[in-house]
């Protein structure tokens, strides 16, 4: 590469760079300002949160859950990541779309199917009461207990996926020598099997363990009310006291715990503890897993890897597989059983939770799509997830091309910039964009909400735009170039139709994150704005009405609907 | 099996649904609160005034909580025109200067004098008095008829909940009353009591209700049994055919106001819909559907009987009642802190113990 293209591209960070110093690293400053109680400098907020007991409990509280969320997540999902690495065919899309779907649907319709099944009066309970083995409802719902089952169930994708790419990759003849050569199949998987695996569960526990310290709306929603976690205390403060100063401490506090989770993982792993590079590591395994399901996205060389999986071989045979099958079937059940209940409980005609529903009918559709305000709940979502994915096509793809041709020396911290967002827990985000934009009179107005919401797709498009990017091969733009071809007919007869597909995916995720995005909404929308995933979120806090199951289903077929789509527009674009 | 209406039916909803969205051509816009609450003011008060005036009103089913206004009034970004407030949080907010005056000139005189004096200061105008009571389930073999009673776990079995300490409500005044602190000797609250009382009751308590809402469907779902509730709240599960009954004994009542926020959009259209809403047919209106008391005495005179006798300000449900002393609430010490945000730092502190 001459270094002339070179130079060039290194412009092309810029609006990245700009972009995300303005909406993600100012805020984050003003807010640790504003904790210290700028402009004077002290500690008197934080010497605060440790001196109260209860303060400090919360914070053990969040370290204790997520713990126990990630063992959780790791012990359900290692053998299903094994499971799936061992199915074939149209058996395996169907067993990955398990894992996918839920990964894409809104967390806020997952949880919203927690508070249905864990209800005294649900099917579980009613299931459980008919069989004679309680009298009593299984107090379920408000407690710690189904708290942890729905952040487990929340998480568990994020586990199985990266663990899944990792040992998608292995050499199964690794398997077959380790044995030949009489190791017996434990050792086999002690020796061989596990170690090499150990990067996917790296990446999937940091994963895990890094998101729960920063878990707000399924313990708010489903614990009971002496479990709050960090997040959750953050947001009674700003809301009760409007103490700025002190919900800004426990941020940088929360902030702090989630730099260390992470940190903790580089040291182990690697030598250098770059920002960018350490991301890159943890993300780029759910990226991989999830490209496993989009088939035509990857410039189509994953629809022929698919192919050569299928005579790939078993490291498992007999009684051991048929369990292994088992426990991946039990799993998978439980990752999708919670969506099949919301549709079904969707349909129903009471207003009251019963399961299943007693009389049937379609009149909770019926106040869906004849109550203005959830159709104007809707236009919003749609209006600023557009608007917020074209936005962060823009900036994202640009830094992405810039990350793969500019400088090599720029490249890692602008990394660690562009990703930054997805590691930093919402709530975080949230308060430190709150002080940023009030004063600029952005809060309560959509401008301010797409601004404080494409961060975090700038991220998304970031990573899956490099991932498509690196696999594209530059001479074939030098080669148009020398034929004659300027940059722009290059870009448009070159560049795009090779990257289309990745850039459908990026564009896809950008989207979705910017339309289920509801805690860093809840800060900025205001009052009377509100989004699609917001009046759901109300809406579950005041009432368990079926119209939020109604518009559940609805968005849990927007995924569904999307990844086809995806597979078919790629396959268009390549032709 | 039944169904309302078929598949094919809603795809022209859909659209029509999507296509006729007028996009910001709101004459006026209003918090109404949530759920069956909203639903009965949207039937009382807006969709009455919309045909009455030809205005459009959007009427947002939900809460602006006392510190959200304050920083929207303060960013200049407020784009609501009403919005509902307890007395104390009026009284705070009013102090702050971030609420607009009422313009009583444009009110009826005669109805006027229906609306008590205390329920029409400067900065806002009573709407409904609500009444915070115990409510039990008539399935339970022995119900609580007072708050010692409830406090009495043993004696009384059953789930239990009360409300969270949210800003200017709480389970205070019941914890005391449950400690044998009469209804006339609550205020000034003796905090330090009321909390050791409430400590008692913590492990019993699966949820602590934070909206009117968030009660109904505790109760409507079976994780409570008994505990605090509005009235309103009770009928409305009456409605649904759920047996759960109240009793006025002990009840905590206060008035909601309307309020305008300083710097509100559409602040003359708001004082004609304030004025609209207070009047004693459209609050006889909002009683009958909501169950809670109507501001405007004079509606009481549009309310069958058997109605009236539901509302905590008839007189016999009355005399069993006390008020809530909002003015407490906001009292504000030297340090400029009140006596709401003190004990929401503690309840915060106290719950995560």
């Amino acid at each position: 590469m001459n270094s002339s293209f070179s130079r060039a591209a290194n412009v092309l960070f810029l609006p990245g760079v700009i972009f995300m110093t303005l909406l993600f690293l100012y805020p984050l400053l003003r807010m640790a300002a504003i904790s210290t109680g700028f402009p004077d400098f002290n500690g008197d907020s934080y010497a605060r949160f440790f001196s109260i007991p209860s303060y400090v409990d919360t914070l053990f509280r969040t370290f204790a859950a997520s713990t126990i969320v990630t063992v959780a997540c790791f012990i359900l999902g290692y053998p299903t990541a094994v499971f799936l690495s061992q199915a074939r065919g149209h058996k395996k899309s169907i067993l990955l779309a398990c894992v996918v779907l839920p990964y894409l649907t809104s967390l806020l319709v997952r949880t919203y199917a927690w508070m249905v099944i864990l209800n005294d009066t649900s099917p579980l309970n009613s299931f459980l009461m008919w069989t004679g083995l309680i009298d009593q409802p299984l107090g379920l719902l408000f407690s710690t207990t189904g708290a942890l089952i729905g952040m487990v169930h929340i998480m568990l994708p994020a586990m199985i996926l990266p663990i899944y790419a990792i040992l998608q990759g292995m050499d199964p003849a690794q398997m077959r020598a380790a044995k030949a050569l009489g190791g017996g199949p434990a050792r086999a998987f002690f020796k061989v099997y596990l170690p090499q695996s150990l990067p996917g569960i790296r990446s999937g526990a940091t994963l895990v363990f890094a998101l729960s310290l920063g878990f707000y709306i399924t313990p708010a929603a489903l614990g009971s009310p002496s479990d709050l976690m960090l997040s959750n205390l953050i947001t009674a403060v700003l809301n009760s006291a409007l103490d700025f100063r002190f919900a800004s401490a426990i941020a940088i506090i929360l902030l702090a715990c989630t730099l260390a989770a992470y940190g903790l993982v580089g040291l182990f792993g690697t030598r250098s503890a770059q920002g960018g590079v350490l991301i890159s590591r943890i993300f780029s395994p759910l990226v991989a897993g999830l490209k496993k399901l989009l088939p035509s996205t990857g410039n189509g060389r994953a629809a022929q890897r698919w192919t050569s999986n299928v005579g790939r071989e078993q490291v498992w045979e007999g009684t051991g597989s048929r369990i292994l099958a088992a426990y991946g079937y039990l799993v998978l059940f439980f990752l999708v059983l919670p969506s099949i209940l919301v549709v079904v409980m969707s349909f129903s005609d009471e207003r009251i939770l019963n399961f299943p529903p007693r009389a049937w009918s379609l009149r909770w559709y019926e106040v869906l799509f004849t109550d203005p305000l959830w159709a104007e709940a809707t236009w919003t979502s749609l209006r600023v997830a557009a608007v917020s994915t074209v936005l962060s096509m823009l900036i994202g793809g640009t830094a992405a091309y810039a990350l793969v041709r500019g400088s090599a020396a720029l490249r890692p911290g602008i990394f660690a910039l562009m990703l930054a967002p997805m590691i930093v827990p919402s709530v975080v985000n949230s308060v430190g964009l709150y002080s940023v934009l009030a004063p600029w009179g952005l809060v309560n107005r959509e401008v301010g909400l797409i601004l404080a919401l494409t961060p975090g797709s700038i991220s998304y498009v970031v990573i899956i735009m490099l991932a498509t990017l690196t696999s594209f091969d530059p001479r074939l733009e030098m080669a148009s170039s020398s034929l004659g071809a300027g940059r722009i007919r290059t870009a448009l007869k070159i560049i795009l139709p090779i990257i289309a597909p990745g850039a459908i995916a990026a564009a896809l995720f950008a989207f979705i994150h910017a339309f289920d995005e509801v805690v860093i909404s809840s800060f900025i929308a205001g009052s009377t704005m509100q989004t699609l995933p917001l009046k759901i979120w109300y809406g579950i806090q005041y009432e368990l009405e079926p119209v939020i199951a109604a518009v559940s289903t609805l968005m849990m077929i927007f995924p569904i609907i999307a990844l086809p789509f995806l597979g078919r527009r790629a396959k268009v674009l390549r032709t | 099996m039944k169904s309302k209406i078929s598949g094919v039916a809603l795809t022209p909803l859909l659209l029509a649904s999507f296509l006729t969205l007028p996009a910001n051509a709101q004459d006026l816009i209003i918090m109404i609160s949530g759920g069956t609450f909203a639903d009965a003011q949207i039937e009382a008060f807006v969709k009455p005034f919309e045909e009455e005036t030809g205005l459009t009103v959007r009427a947002i089913k939900s809460e602006v909580p006392a510190n959200k206004l304050k920083l929207a009034v303060e960013s200049n970004t407020i784009d609501f025109d009403l919005s509902l407030k307890t007395e104390a949080d009026g009284i705070m907010l009013n102090k702050l200067g971030y609420l607009e005056p009422i313009d009583y000139s444009v009110f009826d005189k005669a109805e006027l004098e229906g609306i008590p004096e205390g329920l029409r200061p400067s900065w806002g105008v009573g709407n409904i008095t609500a009444s915070f009571l115990l409510s039990s389930s008539t399935e339970l073999e022995k119900r609580p008829t007072n708050w010692a009673e409830f406090w009495d776990v043993d004696a009384f079995p059953g789930k239990r909940t009360l409300q969270a300490f949210i800003g200017v409500q709480g389970p205070l005044e019941e914890a005391l009353l449950a400690d044998g602190v009469a209804m006339e000797d609550l205020y000034p609250l003796d905090v330090d009591r009321a909390f050791a009382k409430l400590e008692e009751m913590k492990p019993h308590i699966r949820k602590w209700w934070t909206s009117g809402n968030d009660a109904l469907q505790l109760f409507n779902t079976g994780v409570a049994d008994m505990g605090m509730n509005f009235d309103g709240r009770v009928y409305a599960l009456q409605a649904e055919g759920r047996p759960f009954d109240l009793t006025f004994n002990q009840a905590k009542y206060y008035a909601v106001h309307w309020t305008v926020p300083k710097g509100a959009p559409h602040k003359d259209t708001a004082m004609k819909f304030i004025e609209y809403a207070t009047r004693a047919k459209q609050q006889a209106r909002m009683a009958e559907i909501s169950g809670f008391a109507p501001a405007n005495t004079a509606a009481m005179a549009f309310l069958p009987e058997e109605k009236a006798r539901r509302l905590v300000t008839y007189p016999e449900n009355f005399k069993t009642a006390y008020k809530l002393n909002g003015e407490w609430y906001a009292e504000v010490d030297e340090e400029g802190r009140s006596n709401a945000e003190k004990l929401q730092e503690r309840w915060n502190v106290w719950l995560t113990q």
